[in-house]
């Protein structure tokens, strides 16, 4: 029976429900907590057919995946990827050097430069976010140069080093929602409106979701983004702008469990698939 | 007959529930049926996040969780 390794922290609502998936189509699912591993490559030995990441921390599961894809087990998503979408400055990046529609951004490591950056973007309001991070936490919509300023004195003087390099983005009107979709193994599987009162839209804080028809326009916009970070398995967030869908952030050990419910798409069961395919694939 | 029924079947799903005790305000946790360990549960009495740590037979280890990290996410 073919294996599946699921690295994971914290067991969440996503990993029971992949646990569930791969129980109910007969394949094997080895639990593995990263924190109860030592990942020693003269000991380690692979016991499963196929690497599933699915840390909450990324630090942990960026070492966990480049660990094991050293000793040559094939980890979904691969470091690559992990790498990339992990780093919202280096997704903006990916998107942009690959022709996908996306936010203007720009980075900075002072308030001098982000004010020049905020000139360049059109102007203020614009959003501050740490590189690293999610859930639309520490992420500032910034309205003048006051604000900025304090938001950097306060980076500069009780954040870590990450936290010291600011990336900004233009701020989007958006209408009350943003688009969340799935891209598994190549194909846009669902999506969902993600709908708040407040500007951040996030599920984990309290944004409301629904099910987002997934149109020609979506698909294509999902797949070249996808591509873009090179594959696997991802959650794209796409604003609606005045000029068309553009591409936020890609997220490459996605939160679903808000998401089943009003698509009617096992993302779970799709996981799991994908993954049996790759280790058949890999045969 | 009916009612002897229901107190073996009451006895027989007491009896394959898993039951803890909070760490920090030492209430008893009933824990919800498929829990894995690893996973994040919350105190019914105090509300304290806590964490699975093992689970034998029908009893479960808990812990108080830990905060979110800073690089904690999706």
């Amino acid at each position: 029976m073919p294996t599946i390794g699921l690295f994971h922290s914290t067991v969440r609502a996503e990993e029971k429900l992949i646990i569930r998936a791969a129980r109910e189509k007969k394949a094997g699912i080895k639990l593995i907590d990263i924190r109860n591993e030592v990942f020693n490559p003269l000991h380690y030995r692979p016991d499963f057919d196929i690497a599933l990441e699915r840390s909450v921390s990324t630090v942990k599961g960026g070492y966990a995946t480049e660990f094991l894809e050293a000793l040559g087990a094939v980890v979904i998503n691969p470091s690559g990827v992990a790498r990339i979408c992990e780093d919202k400055f280096l997704t903006s990046l990916a998107l942009q050097k690959t022709g996908v529609p996306t936010l203007k951004f720009a980075m900075a490591f002072s308030l001098e430069q982000a004010m020049a950056a905020v000139a360049d973007l059109g102007g203020f309001p614009v959003v501050v976010k740490p590189p690293l991070g999610s859930w639309g936490r520490m992420l500032a919509k910034v309205n003048d140069r006051d604000s900025l300023e304090a938001i950097i004195e306060h980076k500069d003087v009780l954040g870590s080093p990450q936290q010291k390099a600011y990336y900004l983005q233009e701020y989007i009107q958006k209408p009350g929602r943003d688009i969340r979709s799935f891209v598994v193994g190549g194909e846009t599987i669902c999506a969902i409106y993600r709908t708040s009162s407040h500007w951040i839209t996030n599920t984990a804080l309290g944004g409301k979701a629904t099910n987002c028809p997934v149109t020609k326009e979506l698909s294509q916009l999902s797949l070249q983004a996808a591509k873009a970070v090179r594959g696997g398995i991802l959650a794209i967030d796409i604003i609606e702008t005045s000029e068309g869908l553009k591409v936020n952030e890609i997220n490459h050990t996605m939160e679903f469990k808000n998401s089943e419910e009003p698509t009617g798409v096992s993302i779970s069961g799709a996981i799991v698939d994908y993954c049996l395919q790759k280790i058949n694939s890999n045969d | 007959m009916l009612i002897i029924k229901k107190v073996i079947i009451y006895l027989f799903k007491s009896m394959s529930k898993l039951f803890s005790i909070c760490p920090v305000c030492d209430a008893q946790v009933v824990l919800a049926e498929g829990v894995e360990e690893s996973e994040i549960i919350s105190c019914s009495d105090c509300r304290c996040r806590l964490v699975v740590e093992k689970i034998e037979k029908n009893t479960a280890a808990l812990t108080k969780a830990p905060e979110v990290e800073e690089d904690w996410g999706e």
